[in-house]
């Protein structure tokens, strides 16, 4: 399962780190909440407040870019009657390492599709650099394999 | 059973109530048909009767026990004796039976009235001290930072400072449906926006919303609520009340409406604005039942979907119709205002009178209620009851034994519990011993 490719693609930022090299810092926060929560679906507010307790962040703020990001694809949402009234909640298409493996995908095909032979060539010149890159993947393998034991 | 409904319910406290508070209704109904008078005033119009029962309480307190008759039935008796003037026979044990009896019992009228007194103070204390811890915990809004919506936080205090009030402190709650209600009063008070009005509305509609709800605020409404909500209930056994604090509810909805217009002189945009709502509103699923009752009890909220004669919202045409004949009124009458002043208080006091005369009556029955057992004595005599019959009507006893007595001294001695009778007649008892 993939973002909705009828849906904003994520634009990779090279100069950010991590999930905001996808996403804006707001949004790449609000994912993270709604990621690390346990409850499923969760309203704005309830965001909100988990947000509240590390930054000084206005409501509208968090409903504004909630729903930007239903509109990119990344959450959906639909109507419940609650405590509250009538109101949106939101649960994210794709999990964190879903989406995160979804995004670089789109990337690298990207790359793959325009820049293939230059990225060959770049791995066969710059054979220290390629042996770099192939230690800290191997690195990368040799931890995943730990952490599935 | 009727005896019995008549007996509880046929208390000065009762009748008064109801029947004046139903001809005081009648007669402003009378005075509204003749003069044009403003919303305000009509709104305090309507109000008004119900402090009746408040006086009447002190005038006539209720009773909270009343004497009822309890018969006793002939298959609890211990043996029949056959009463015969004509037998003779063995003297037998002395036997008293008897026949009739009277009870203290708890006044429905005077639970009524206990449990008004109650709810009308626990409501006007629940209102004036909880109710925006309740209405927070119900609708879970949330209070505004200075960056969440900066443009009606400053619409707020730029309409609120032109009315000459404080500015009240807004709140958002997450809900679809459109709505806006203003909760507590004076420096407490605060306008709850919901994220569906905000979501609908443009500038001019927003500016007109927030003048209607601000005006709100300063004709005190929040208090004029709390106290028709506590005057209601001294009243909750009166259906009248409810349909009398509705209408008034809706008056001070007209009158929040041209307070309103008066600062935004945009009528077309409160009437765009309550279209709007409206049409959105109808759309969407009607509010939880614990949502609407909080709210009919403790805001003044905006729009509530109801049967229009207990709406304590107007009818979207008829606010519609009244913001479009704002400074438009009809000049008052003052003959015709006059004549019906005082056809008013003649049906209030021909009212008065009817109840009056009722009353004496009543106090007749009630005052009587120092009623002995009645029964049949006869001591080493054998009597027989054949049959037995009482009824009470308004403190009078009429006892029908009829039998027939082994005896040979006549008369029988039988005594009742309050005069001396013959067998065999009906004994007519008076209420008094």
């Amino acid at each position: 399962m993939s973002i909705d490719k009828k849906s904003e693609l994520p634009q990779y930022n090279i100069e950010r780190k991590d999930l905001e090299a996808f996403l804006g810092p707001l949004e790449a926060s609000i994912m993270t909440a709604i990621w690390n929560s346990k409850k499923r679906p969760l309203a704005v507010r309830d965001v909100h407040e988990s947000l509240k307790a590390s930054k000084d962040i206005a409501y509208t703020t968090v409903m504004s870019t909630m729903n930007r990001l239903y509109e990119k694809g990344i959450l959906d949402r639909q109507i419940e009657k609650g405590k509250g009234g009538l109101y949106y909640v939101y649960w994210p298409v794709l999990e964190e390492q879903a989406f995160k493996k979804s995004a670089v995908g789109e990337v690298l095909s990207s790359l793959m599709e325009n820049f293939g032979e230059v990225i060959a060539n770049y791995l066969t010149e710059n054979s220290a650099s390629s042996e770099e890159v192939s230690k800290k993947l191997k690195d990368i393998l040799n931890k995943k394999q730990q952490q599935g034991k | 059973m009727l005896q019995s409904l008549f007996v509880q319910f046929f208390q000065p406290y009762f009748y008064f109530s109801i029947i004046l508070l139903a001809a005081a209704y009648i007669s402003i109904a009378v005075f509204l048909r003749f003069g044009t008078v403003s919303h305000r005033t009509r709104s305090l119009l309507l109000i008004a009767p119900l402090v009746i029962p408040a006086f009447i309480f002190i005038a006539y307190p209720p009773q909270f026990s009343i004497t009822e008759l309890v018969k006793t039935p002939l298959e609890s008796t211990q043996s029949f004796f056959t009463l015969s003037s004509t037998q003779t026979a063995a003297p037998q044990t002395p036997v008293t039976l008897t026949l009739i009896s009277f009870v203290t019992v708890p006044s429905v009228t005077g639970i009524l009235c206990v449990s008004a007194v109650i709810l009308c103070v626990s409501l006007f204390a629940v209102q004036v001290l909880f109710s925006e811890k309740i209405i927070k915990r119900l609708f879970r809004f949330i209070s505004l930072s200075p960056n969440d919506y900066p443009n009606l936080q400053c619409k707020v205090s730029e309409l609120a400072r032109k009315l000459a009030i404080v500015a009240p402190k807004i709140g958002l709650i997450e809900d679809l449906r459109p709505n806006a209600f203003t909760v507590s009063s004076g420096r407490k008070a605060m306008i709850v926006f919901s994220t569906g009005l905000l979501d609908i509305v443009n500038e001019d509609e927003l500016s007109a919303v927030i003048a209607h709800e601000l005006a709100h605020i300063k004709n005190r409404d929040f208090l004029f609520k709390t106290v028709s909500s506590a005057l209601t209930a001294l009243c909750f056994y009166n259906p009248l009340a409810y349909f009398a604090s509705s209408a008034a509810q809706r008056e001070r909805e007209f009158l929040a409406d041209e307070k309103g217009i008066g600062q935004v002189a945009n009528a077309t945009a409160l009437s765009s604005a309550l279209a709007k709502i409206s049409g959105v509103f109808k759309s969407m699923p009607k509010e939880s039942t614990a949502r609407f009752l909080a709210a009919n009890l403790l805001v003044r909220s905006s729009l509530l979907r109801r049967p229009s004669i207990l709406s304590s919202h107007p009818q979207l045409n008829q606010r519609l119709s009244n913001i479009s004949v704002v400074n438009q009124k009809a000049p008052f009458n003052h003959r015709k205002a006059l004549t019906a002043t005082l056809l008013s208080i003649l049906l209030v006091l021909a009212s008065a009178g009817v109840v009056y005369q009722a009353a004496g009556v009543q106090q007749r029955y009630l005052s009587d209620n120092t009623f002995r057992p009645i029964s049949i004595n006869c001591t080493g005599q054998a009597f027989n009851v054949s049959s037995f019959n009482a009824t009470s009507t308004f403190g009078m006893v009429n006892v029908n034994v009829t039998g027939t007595l082994n005896t040979t001294v006549a008369p029988a001695f039988i005594t009742a519990g309050l005069s001396t009778a013959t067998i065999n007649q009906t004994l007519a008892i008076g209420g008094k011993p």
